[in-house]
């Protein structure tokens, strides 16, 4: 088990009044548990203010959790702070989002890619050089660019070079953070390729987060699907795809655009109704309930529980063996 | 719908723009030739770089500064928009021709209540009373389904969500019935679900308002949830364009072929097909097709000459040697 | 990075593109290239003193004094007889000396208390911003004055006092650049990579915030000549007979009916010296501005 996380909490304090006291939170992770084995690639789905690129970077440690336990590779990281998490920065790192944010500006690639040597390993000049000079063959880039500054690059190879800075220390564990949302189709094939590639060269173990389940399926040995800070379903890819339980997971599969004309005709609409509620005033009973097209009272009265079941698919939903009938792509 | 239905809206014959930069010209759109017929929906396809807003903006001379439109004609009813004195363009913009872009709240005042601001539009264009306009506004606010259209009326754009916002902005854009409207990638700052929504909505109100649409986006899968006809543009030109269900059966340019199989598909889990290349700078464009760098067809002509647009078939034009396009 | 590589680094950055745009920027604005002029200009004579000044300074020639402007003496002597050209132009000296030594201390010790207040923020930063706070609540010239007098007059003591009042401005800028960069995502990468705070703060934050803090530094180069001059004017700064613009034009008080020279030669170089550094300034600014948006 690479990754174990234990009914995890991130709470934001607002603050509000003259004078600045807490007057709420804003629940961003509310109780979620999720297991990634090694070598695995765990997708993880969500819209606005599903809480999944908090959760990303509290299983990171980069942000302090409220609640809930960290397992990652059999240790429990969840109290460690400071000096401590240093040493852990070896094994697990993240790929962010917009690689036109990722990357200082002052800096040339070199430095960029290389400081993780100079802060774990305190690296030569000359052994710098080399080892990122190695990165960036790996991750497709010419040598002659580790002098080069940022803005000299485009989107794609902008996120190659964040994900040489990623895996210089040769982590186990890697969370990608919507690692092609930033950049165009043609692009992101090649940076999921490379993605792809570098996790068999190095064994490595992914969390992937996306609001793009099309591209959440296709690396993804397991998927789940948040919504407002609680796992909402959870099951092998191919398994979410062909077999949606959870109306909201069946919304999404239908928001899909697909690129096949005939394909799209037949899929089923399942729009839903209304904006996504604030993280700040999360519907009671089961969050989904003020959109769900089937709800009924016991959703607005009572959480439904995260429960497995068929062997490996978790569902939180009161009516999901009713809703099964309910089919989406082959309606 | 109406009874034009086949004739051209708007017609783009051989535009050029370019832009001045402190790095040099950047030859953004390189003779771009486009038809937006009465009542239909035409999906405008491509990734950065390939023009497709710049032509947007082109059409209501929204461009920036440092652009130069150095030849070419924009044709709408009967008038050629590039020639126009500014005054003229004013009237014809919201009214005739209306634009809406990507991020909702760029597009309206973050310190005017959002009724005033659809209101404008009826004021301006129109001799109506303060309170009429405000009548229209409520129920253009009905019908893009805005919950409590009075208190919408009276909200900030920050008090109002992603997809609220986008629908004020629709509402404003489509207040006057305008014949055309340019929709550039209107749903790309939205969540998928809400994306959906505002997709159904469109898709209701083009249908009811027989308005014409570029819609103008680099999904090519959400092109073709609401276009009649697909342009696919790369690096400031058109490459090809064909109805909808035709592009994706039979897709002849080899960009147009590369993009579709680059797209990850549900079900689908092996490796991704993806072009040779990058998008090339637009100061210093590759001779010729511009996309013979990265062509696996590529042959002798392709970086000595630039094809033409040439008619496959009715409604199929593609711009590529390999079917012709010679001059 | 060794010698050889940062000298390297250098002359890549000079065939860069990037410099041939700031070249471009430059020359687009007359005004900066004025200000660049001029500094120069202000620096050249300060290097080379003893070799443009005819005169010593400070040697007094009772026969000689109060001379109009001649082809010996081209801005006349003063009530000492010394040639007031050499003394403006051993002046440039100390002047330019005054004002690197004072914004190279303000400067530095401003930014640093900036750069922590605005990363770290509560209690450090409440604490660090309300001591600001109590140094912005008066004018600079006139806490430049109250210390100088406390301290005495003299050439260090003047630098001191200045310093003393400059480093909140600095650390107010520096504080604010702060709080927007620590937000920025390859901050939060340098942390995900295991980065220290210190580390942090002096290797990315830093390096980000210098730009709008030069632009002050440069304007500041001008107006600590100016704040200098205005002490010695008052005779709290730099004493006699040390050649100091101020206490030069300070000096010519008496004379400025019948001899106005004393006086007018030294405050113009007071105008030419501040004007350089404010054009410069505005220039930097400027041309950052531009570059920032491309």
């Amino acid at each position: 088990m690479m990754l174990e996380v234990q009914d995890l909490k991130k709470y934001f304090p607002v603050r509000g009044g003259v004078m600045m006291r807490v007057i709420g939170h804003v629940k961003a992770v509310d109780g979620v548990s999720i297991s990634i084995e090694k070598g695995e690639v765990f997708g993880l789905v969500g819209e606005s203010g599903s809480g999944k690129t908090t959760l990303g970077r509290t299983v990171l440690k980069l942000t302090e959790p409220t609640g809930g336990r960290i397992i990652f590779d059999g240790r429990d990281i969840t109290d460690l702070s400071g000096k401590e998490l240093i040493p852990l920065r070896r094994e697990m790192q993240i790929v962010f989002q917009d690689p036109y944010k990722a990357l200082h500006p002052r800096k040339r690639v070199k430095d960029i890619i290389g400081e993780p040597l100079i802060i774990h390993e305190g690296a030569s000049d000359t052994e710098v050089r080399r080892r990122v000079a190695e990165m960036l063959k790996l991750v497709g880039l010419n040598v002659e660019h580790m002098d080069r500054y940022p803005h000299e690059f485009s989107g794609g190879q902008r996120q190659r070079i964040v994900i040489a800075r990623a895996l210089i220390l040769r982590p186990k564990f890697m969370v990608l953070d919507e690692p092609t949302s930033a950049l165009d189709v043609s692009v992101q094939a090649k940076i999921l390729n490379l993605l792809s590639d570098l996790k068999e060269q190095f064994d490595l173990t992914f969390l992937l987060i996306s609001h793009n389940l099309a591209v959440v399926q296709h690396m993804s040995n397991r998927i789940g699907v948040m919504y407002l800070g609680k796992l909402m379903e959870a099951a092998p890819s191919q398994e979410l795809f062909e077999n949606p339980l959870h109306p909201y997971t069946k919304a999404l599969i239908s928001a899909i655009p697909i690129p096949d004309p005939k394909l799209a005709k037949k899929k089923r609409k399942m729009t839903l109704r209304g904006e996504i509620p604030s993280p700040l005033h999360p519907p009671s009973g089961c969050r989904f309930h003020t959109r769900c097209p089937f709800a009924k009272e016991i959703c607005e009265r009572e959480e439904p529980p995260l429960r497995e079941v068929e062997p490996g698919h978790w569902v939180a939903c009161h009516f999901w063996d009713e809703l099964r009938e309910v089919g989406v792509l082959n309606a | 719908m109406n009874d034009k239905g086949g004739e051209n809206l708007l017609e783009i014959r051989d535009l050029y723009v370019r832009f001045h930069t402190l790095r040099g010209l950047v030859k953004a759109i390189d003779g771009v030739n486009l038809e937006v017929k009465y009542g239909e929906v035409l999906g405008l396809v491509g990734e950065t770089g390939s023009g497709k807003t710049v032509t947007g903006l082109s059409i209501l001379r929204l461009l920036e500064q440092n652009a130069e439109i150095t030849g070419g004609e924009i044709i709408f009813q009967g008038r050629d928009l590039l020639k126009l004195p500014l005054k003229e363009i004013l009237k014809i913009r919201g009214r005739d021709i209306s634009m809406i872009f990507q991020e909702p709240k760029a597009a309206l005042n973050p310190v005017m209540q959002v009724g005033d601001q659809v209101a404008e539009s009826f004021l301006v264009h129109e001799e109506i009373s303060k309170k009429e306009a405000k009548e229209r506004v409520l129920e253009i606010f009905r019908r893009v389904g805005l919950p409590d259209p009075e208190r919408v009326y009276k909200s900030y754009p920050h008090e109002l969500s992603g997809g609220m916002a986008q629908r004020v902005v629709i509402s404003m854009a489509l207040a006057l019935k305008p014949k055309l409207l340019i929709a550039d990638e209107p749903t790309s700052a939205l969540d998928v679900t809400i994306q959906a929504q505002i997709m159904d909505l469109f898709r209701e109100l083009i249908n009811e308002m027989g308005t014409s649409v570029i819609y103008i986006t680099h999904d090519m899968a959400l092109a073709a949830e609401i276009s009649d006809r697909i342009a696919v543009m790369y690096a400031g030109r058109i490459v090809e364009v064909a109805d909808t269900e035709t592009i994706f059966e039979n897709p002849l340019h080899p960009y147009t072929q590369g993009l579709l199989k680059s797209i990850p598909k549900p079900g689908y889990r092996g490796k991704l097909f993806s072009m040779e290349g990058e998008i090339p700078p637009l100061i210093n464009p590759p001779p010729g097709c511009r996309f013979h760098p990265r062509c696996p067809k590529r042959f002798d002509p392709c970086d000595k000459e630039v094809p033409k647009l040439v008619e496959m078939e009715p409604g199929h034009k593609v711009a590529c040697f390999l079917y012709g396009g010679a001059s | 990075m060794n010698i050889g590589e940062k000298i390297k680094g250098l002359v890549d950055y000079f065939r860069s593109e990037d410099f041939k745009i700031t070249l471009i920027l430059v020359k687009k604005s007359p005004l900066t290239v004025l200000g660049l002029a001029l500094t120069i200009f202000l620096v050249l004579v300060a290097i080379f003193a003893p070799l443009i000044a005819p005169y010593d300074p400070i040697k007094q020639d009772l026969k000689n004094r109060l001379q109009p402007p001649s082809w010996e003496h081209p801005f006349g002597t003063d009530q000492l007889g010394r040639d007031i050209f050499s003394r403006v132009v051993w002046g440039s000296r100390i002047s330019l000396f005054i004002a690197l030594i004072v914004v190279a201390i303000s400067f530095t010790v401003g930014t640093t208390i900036g750069i922590i207040s605005g990363y770290f923020g509560g209690k450090v930063d409440e604490v660090l911003m309300r001591i600001t706070d109590m140094f912005m609540a008066f004018p600079r010239l006139v806490l430049a004055l109250a210390v100088a007098a406390a301290l005495g007059p003299g050439l260090f003591n003047t630098m001191l006092a200045i310093a003393f009042v400059s480093w909140v401005y600095y650390a107010r800028l520096a504080r604010a650049s702060t709080l927007q960069i620590r937000e920025e995502v390859y901050i939060e990468a340098a942390r995900a990579i295991g980065a220290s705070d210190k580390r942090i703060l002096f290797l990315h934050v830093l390096p980000m915030v210098i730009a709008p803090v030069v632009v002050q530094a440069t304007l500041d180069m001008g107006g600590t000549i100016l704040t200098a001059a205005g002490l010695g004017f008052l005779g709290l700064g730099v004493q006699p007979p040390t050649p100091e613009w101020g206490v030069m034009v300070s000096e010519g008080r008496r004379f400025i009916t019948e001899q106005w020279w004393v006086s007018t030669f030294p405050g113009f170089a007071i105008l030419l010296a501040t004007l350089g550094f404010n054009l410069l300034g505005d220039g930097i600014n400027d041309i950052l501005n531009v570059r920032a948006r491309r």
